[in-house]
């Protein structure tokens, strides 16, 4: 193995290499930050211009790309609350608050350490699961699958705070958003009302930017004045270096969170959405200060963060060891790997460890360089959050809805953009809260899915959810999960009985 | 005759002469949309980027073909875009045969017509397998015939109305077994791995993309519809007397528009054998391990009426 790094940084350390791993940089960050355009978008584009290229050129171009776009997408997630992927919507929890807050530097500080030293952690836990790997990707199947995607549901329970309530009524909206469509398992369709749009589903991208961009360009809009709200701001950008220190000060928030991006990245089909919003809601319940999340707490900044670039390092995991795409940009990543010769599959890291590891390599420079560059951007980027009102509206709905229509060409998208604006705004203005329809919306297929293919392949033996190791770990986890916030409070409670005591 | 009458005649004869002139004998003067009705790095996509680089090659005139992803409704609305447009040469699109059909034989409404559409030709095949994990007891196909006298079968699928559980319908029904389907995976890669899991005893995979986990004893094949298997020591279902599986493939073909006009039919017939016999072609595809099975337009139209013939026998048991 030691051979084939040698191997890899000599493909990578020569003039072209680091061309084009810093032109995927540049690429993943404006992919990135753009909404609805991403890193799966921007590999594809890159597949034909990449047919000429020796194997280990592509490699750093992709690696380029997919190192950056999780820092890129979250610097809108941060300044506009527009995640620029669904993987940065967790960041706009704490990201958005703080950038009112006129901490915006700050945010972006945090923002790109965590992605970057996040990235390389998942990257060594690659290399140190790689021996491993196929163990791992065979130990999960349709039943752990429903557990994590069941954890996931309780995160949102824990993750609601004080609005428990309304927070399952909009997890419960979001469930019913996302057995929309057509159904693998029965066959029939659901709630399409004859739409041929509606058949696949109501689809995540244009529903997150509607819901959380549109939504609040309509409020500002509504409100007037500029995205940073404290009076007492003094119109300087400052606090990226303060917010870049601020990570490794939370060195086990950065852990956590890397761990379980790359954890999550590892497991086929749940991805980084999933990964960066666990990694936020465990930041959330393990911290002393829960009800500070939300609120403009660095440390929901650089949970997800960590996370989201982790699980690159996760996804190749399946990708490498299997040819089983971990996340949607591996599946594009593999498309490339085929058309220049590198069959995925359980021989490739055997005949071709030198290009595979000129790739882990890529990566990794990717997620320092673009940390480097995107915060040498950061303090320009943070005067958009002093742009008035009546200027930043137009332009980020433009770009947003421009960014839906990229996605597929379809204008439907835009359509669903615009009413989940709508719906979005509506939700502020009654304060549900809009993370829990969110991450329900990207739960809601795998478990239901998942659910279904245990009981067929079990004979509707609901046994086999504690039967099995891991599924049983995952099983106590929800439990502990769900009781967490009961837990809290009357441990809380007890605190202050006690201290009345003492007190009296 | 004075300058405004002449002015009239020349701009009507120009009129005329435009009209006249048939619109083919320019093709193409345009980029032509190829479009691949399934999402980016999928097999169909694979050989669509593979091929159009070469299509574009030996076409008449320099234009680009630019592939284009429209997943969706598990093929059938890319299918149906294509079919659906006009039939002037700038839009074709990759076909999965008996994919493709499968909807209309168990009912489903389909805005396509795979006897109307126009085929330009056929890129490659690949056979099934009937495939069991590495790990599996079962060694043969015959130990596998005994074990399903006594265990409930069941195969993964990627849902109703798929590819692959229409497959698994009729291997089950050719071979006489009574057995379940275990739908909801994403994609063959994960039913693969669905198999090597054991979350199903076996699976019927297509051959080529399975090969690799086949060589490295994650998979292992018990028969196969081709014939020969391909696959040392694997009998082919001919050789086993399962006449209703053998021959039978996935069809990887390309298509335009019904009611294409003959001129732009025999450019694009042609553009695209030459690409097929392209040297280049065939290096890249050796290259990425994607082997070609090229036919032209008649042949490829034969192919896709045979198998469709094939694939009305188990009607019954696809609509189970």
């Amino acid at each position: 193995m030691f051979d084939g790094l040698i191997e890899g940084l000599g493909l990578i350390l020569h003039v072209q290499g680091l061309i084009m791993l810093a032109l995927g940089v540049l690429v993943g960050l404006v992919f990135g930050a753009v909404p609805g355009l991403g890193g799966t978008t921007a590999i594809a584009l890159l597949i034909p211009i990449t047919y000429s290229m020796q194997p280990e050129d592509a490699m750093a171009l992709a690696g380029g790309i997919m190192g950056a776009v999780a820092f890129g997408g979250s610097i809108s997630a941060i300044l506009l609350n527009t995640p620029g992927t669904a993987m940065n919507a967790a960041t706009t929890f704490d990201g958005y608050p703080l950038a009112q807050q006129g901490k915006s530097g700050m945010a972006i500080g945090a923002a790109g350490t965590a992605s970057s030293l996040g990235g390389v952690f998942g990257i060594l836990i690659l290399v140190a699961i790689v021996p491993i790997a196929k163990e791992l990707v065979l130990a999960f199947a349709p039943p752990e699958f429903f557990m994590l995607a069941l954890l996931g549901l309780a995160a949102i329970a824990a993750s609601t705070g004080g609005m428990f309530l309304r927070g399952l009524i909009a997890g419960a909206a979001g469930l019913i958003m996302a057995f929309v469509g057509y159904d693998a398992v029965s066959g029939g369709e659901r709630f399409v009302f004859g739409v041929e749009y509606l058949f696949d589903g109501i689809p995540l991208v244009p529903t997150l930017i509607g819901l959380f961009a549109i939504a609040e360009m309509i409020r500002l809009s509504i409100e007037g004045g500029t995205v940073v709200r404290t009076k007492e701001f003094s119109g300087r950008i400052v606090g990226v270096w303060d917010g870049v220190r601020a990570v490794p000060r939370h060195w086990p928030t950065v852990l956590r969170g890397s761990a379980l991006g790359a954890f999550i990245g590892a497991v086929p089909g749940v991805g980084g959405t999933v990964a960066s919003f666990l990694a936020y809601t465990m930041a959330q319940q393990v911290s002393k200060t829960p009800e500070k999340f939300g609120t403009g707490h660095i440390q929901g900044v650089i949970a997800p963060e960590s996370a989201n670039n982790a699980k690159d390092g996760g996804a190749l995991i399946p990708t490498l060891a299997f040819g089983i795409p971990g996340s949607a940009e591996m599946a594009v990543f593999l498309g490339l790997l085929v058309l220049h010769g590198l069959e995925p599959g359980p021989l490739l890291l055997i005949e071709h460890e030198g290009v595979m590891f000129s790739l882990i390599v890529a990566l990794t420079i990717s997620c320092i360089l673009s940390t480097i560059i995107g915060l040498a951007a950061a303090r320009w980027l943070s005067l958009i959050t002093l742009v008035d009102v009546h200027i930043l509206v137009p332009a980020v709905t433009a770009v947003s809805l421009v960014g839906a229509y990229a996605l597929d060409g379809k204008i439907e998208d835009v359509a669903m953009t615009v009413i989940a604006g709508i719906l979005g705004y509506l939700m502020i203005k009654f304060r549900f809260p809009r993370v829990t329809m969110v991450i329900a919306l990207v739960l809601g297929d795998l478990a239901e899915r998942s659910f279904h293919q245990t009981m067929q392949i079990t004979d509707n033996d609901w046994s086999v959810f504690v039967t099995r190791p891991i599924s049983l770990i995952l099983f106590l986890l929800v439990i502990i999960s769900l009781l967490m916030p009961a837990l809290r409070l009357y441990l809380a409670r007890r605190r202050g009985e006690l201290a009345e005591e003492e007190g009296a | 005759m004075t300058t405004k009458q002449v002015f009239g005649v020349a701009s009507a004869m120009a009129l005329a002469m435009g009209f006249a002139v048939p619109a083919s004998a320019a093709w193409p003067e345009k980029d032509i949309n190829w479009v691949v009705p399934f999402s980016p790095g999928g097999g169909f996509d694979v050989y669509s980027r593979l091929v159009a680089p070469f299509l574009e090659r030996h076409l008449p005139s320099k234009v680009n073909v630019v592939i284009k992803n429209v997943p969706g409704a598990g093929g059938r609305k890319g299918l149906s875009q294509v079919y659906r447009a006009k039939p002037d040469g700038y839009n074709i699109v990759i076909v999965n045969v008996p994919g493709a059909m499968v909807p209309p034989i168990i009912g489903k409404k389909v805005s396509y017509d795979l006897e109307k559409i126009t085929w330009v030709g056929r890129i490659s095949i690949d056979s099934y397998i009937l495939a069991v994990s590495g790990k599996s007891p079962i060694k043969t196909f015959g130990e596998f015939q005994q074990w399903a006298k006594t265990n409930t079968v069941k195969f993964p699928s990627t849902g109703a109305g798929s590819t692959a559980h229409a497959m698994s319908k009729v291997f089950l029904g050719a071979l006489k077994m009574k057995g379940d389907i275990v739908s909801g995976y994403k994609g063959t890669k994960e039913m693969t791995i669905g198999v090597i899991r054991g979350d199903t005893p076996a699976g019927i995979l297509p051959s080529e993309s399975t090969r690799k986990y086949i060589e490295s004893g994650d998979v292992r094949a018990l028969v196969s519809t081709d014939h020969p298997s391909g696959y040392d020591g694997v009998p082919s279902a001919r050789d086993r007397k399962l006449d209703d599986l053998d021959g039978l493939f996935i069809h990887r073909l390309v298509a335009a528009p019904p009611k294409l006009p003959k001129a732009i039919r025999d450019m694009l017939g042609k553009a695209f054998m030459a690409a097929m016999s392209d040297p280049g072609l065939k290096a890249a595809a050796e290259k990425a391990h994607r082997p070609l099975a090229p036919l032209d337009a008649a042949q490829a139209e034969a192919a896709v009426k045979k198998q469709l013939a094939l694939f009305l026998r188990f009607k019954d048991d696809l609509a189970k």
